[in-house]
């Protein structure tokens, strides 16, 4: 599914004392079936951007193009559900929203609003617990009861349920502890490789980012400063220090040992391909 | 989607924001005490007074007029709830009218004052009624955390609308019926946040030491000018005028 941002500019509060400019001629082309990251401090815009790609918020300049839905300023949004449905928002702490007692409420809400059939409901909303780890025991539990990564979970599998192409994650890994991070990372990767999905993850964590992205956008007071496969990013190593952003640790030691020893190790990910690249090497 | 000033200070260098910051409670207090007083003449001239205060702030119109925008959807159901009790269309769209107007001139105030200002200000003008043991600091307190809260939590209720419409329930492009059920999907949340956000708060004021049996002092001091007297002296004037006159109205009628 085609996702294009041309030439966006958006200003919050516009002819007020408080206007801001969060995006600045903002123009992106967003590849399909990949995992794409957007890195930046806070107050950069990545936000304000990933709301714009299912009309969110309408740019203030310029528009942005989902599949044959086109966004831009003074456009009437018929069928916006049809929109919204293509494209699944979990925002930080989804499960801050939750209004519905049970799980299985929770997780079917979007179902309903979208006028799907009551018969496919179940299954449904089955199927979408299943893929984030969660059985049928959890249908009936009430949503207050669950520990923080299983809130989180069902959080991501109330968007899930129906079926978006494109699921955008604002910083999925916050407080969750590192079996719960580790568990939905792996559930990022299934979704692309698997179920051919675009996941776009908005996140702080970079090094989160270095294992599963393939693509990395920076960006910096609202303008996007450094944009590809996410190898010729963090190589730029000056691009991180002028942004004030911090690098991968992994990539981080590889360019310390390239500088203070002279030893060229490949640009890896993975801590296991680093040690075996380390061993032959010294 | 909802960008609220309500609540929010707006600094400029105005008349209005230079008055001293008890005269402008003393002066919201009379004005709300007019909007009471069932007078057609009075109500032409409250809003005429209120516009003008508007312009003394130098704050951008659109700013006031997009902050009610918001409210648009309570108004038209308040007009048609006393539609339906009343039948008059007179009473519906004076008391809109009444509603609206008190709202703008608690923009100007919170436009024009600080937080702080506000809170001595109220200590200042309701200390009398502590004589009769009423905490007036509790509630001079009070009143400040939610005018400060406010822009807070219209920020709480933006997040959740926007999570809410990404899961079909959009309050925007939607019917009468859809914002009803956005409104709804919205009440569990807001509270459950609003009681974690309070709190929040108190752990907080509690770790500063804040004390409300502590005595304080106000080192930013406007003092009380002739423009203060006259804008004052205007809404009292405006008020003994209109009793008056409802007095011998009514003794006319008798």
């Amino acid at each position: 599914m085609e996702i294009k941002i041309n030439n966006v500019n958006h200003i919050y509060n516009e002819f007020t004392p408080f206007a801001k400019k969060a995006l600045d001629n903002i123009n992106l082309s967003l590849e399909s079936e990949k995992i794409i990251g957007i890195i930046g401090k806070a107050g950069s815009g990545k936000t304000t951007l990933v709301e714009l790609l299912n009309a969110l918020i309408i740019p203030s300049y310029g528009n942005v193009q989902v599949a044959d839905f086109n966004i831009q300023k003074n456009m009437r949004l018929d069928n916006i559900n049809k929109l919204r449905r293509k494209i699944g928002l979990v925002f930080q702490f989804p499960e801050d929203q939750f209004f519905n007692p049970t799980v299985r409420e929770e997780v079917s809400f979007a179902l309903k609003t979208f006028s799907y059939k009551s018969d496919r409901l179940h299954k449904q909303v089955s199927e979408s617990l299943k893929l984030v780890g969660l059985d049928d025991n959890y249908l009936e539990r009430k949503v207050s009861s669950l520990s923080g990564g299983e809130k989180r979970k069902v959080a991501i599998a109330s968007v899930m349920v129906f079926n978006p192409k494109v699921l955008v994650l604002d910083e999925p890994t916050v407080g969750l502890d590192y079996k719960s991070q580790k568990k939905l990372l792996h559930l990022l990767k299934k979704l692309r490789n698997r179920y051919k999905k675009t996941v776009i993850i908005v996140s702080h964590d970079v090094d989160m980012l270095n294992l599963i992205a393939d693509d990395i956008i920076v960006m910096d007071k609202g303008k996007v400063v450094a944009s590809g496969t996410k190898r010729e990013v963090f190589k730029n190593t000056s691009l991180f220090e002028k942004y004030g952003l911090n690098l991968p640790k992994i990539v981080e030691f590889i360019g310390k040992v390239r500088k203070e020893k002279g030893i060229k190790l490949g640009n890896h990910t993975d801590v296991k391909d680093l040690i075996k690249d380390i061993y032959r090497n010294v | 989607m909802y960008n609220t000033m309500i609540g929010k200070y707006i600094p400029f260098n105005s008349k209005i924001h230079k008055m001293n910051s008890t005269s402008k409670i003393v002066s919201v207090l009379l004005f709300f005490i007019l909007l009471f007083l069932d007078d057609l003449l009075l109500l032409v001239l409250l809003t005429i007074l209120c516009f003008v205060m508007m312009l003394l702030t130098k704050v951008p119109l659109k700013l006031y007029f997009k902050s009610i925008n918001v409210l648009k959807i309570l108004l038209a159901f308040i007009m048609v709830l006393i539609l339906a009790f009343s039948s008059s269309w007179y009473l519906a769209i004076t008391i809109t009218l009444k509603i609206i107007l008190g709202i703008i001139y608690i923009m100007i105030l919170t436009y024009t004052t600080s937080k702080s200002e506000i809170t001595y200000a109220l200590e200042r003008v309701f200390k009398p009624l502590s004589l009769l043991k009423i905490p007036v600091k509790k509630m001079s307190l009070s009143l400040t955390l939610v005018l400060r809260f406010i822009p807070a939590l219209f920020e709480q209720i933006e997040k959740i609308m926007k999570a809410q419409a990404s899961r079909g329930i959009d309050f925007i492009h939607t019917n009468v019926k859809g914002k009803m059920i956005a409104i709804s999907s919205m009440i569990v949340p807001i509270f459950t946040l609003s009681f974690k956000k309070a709190n929040a708060t108190a752990g907080v004021m509690d770790v500063r030491l804040y004390s409300l049996n502590a005595k304080r002092t106000n080192y930013r001091f406007n003092k009380w000018s002739s423009f203060d007297e006259n804008i004052v002296l205007l809404h009292f004037g405006l008020l003994l005028y209109f009793i008056l006159r409802m007095v011998i109205i009514s003794s006319d009628i008798l």
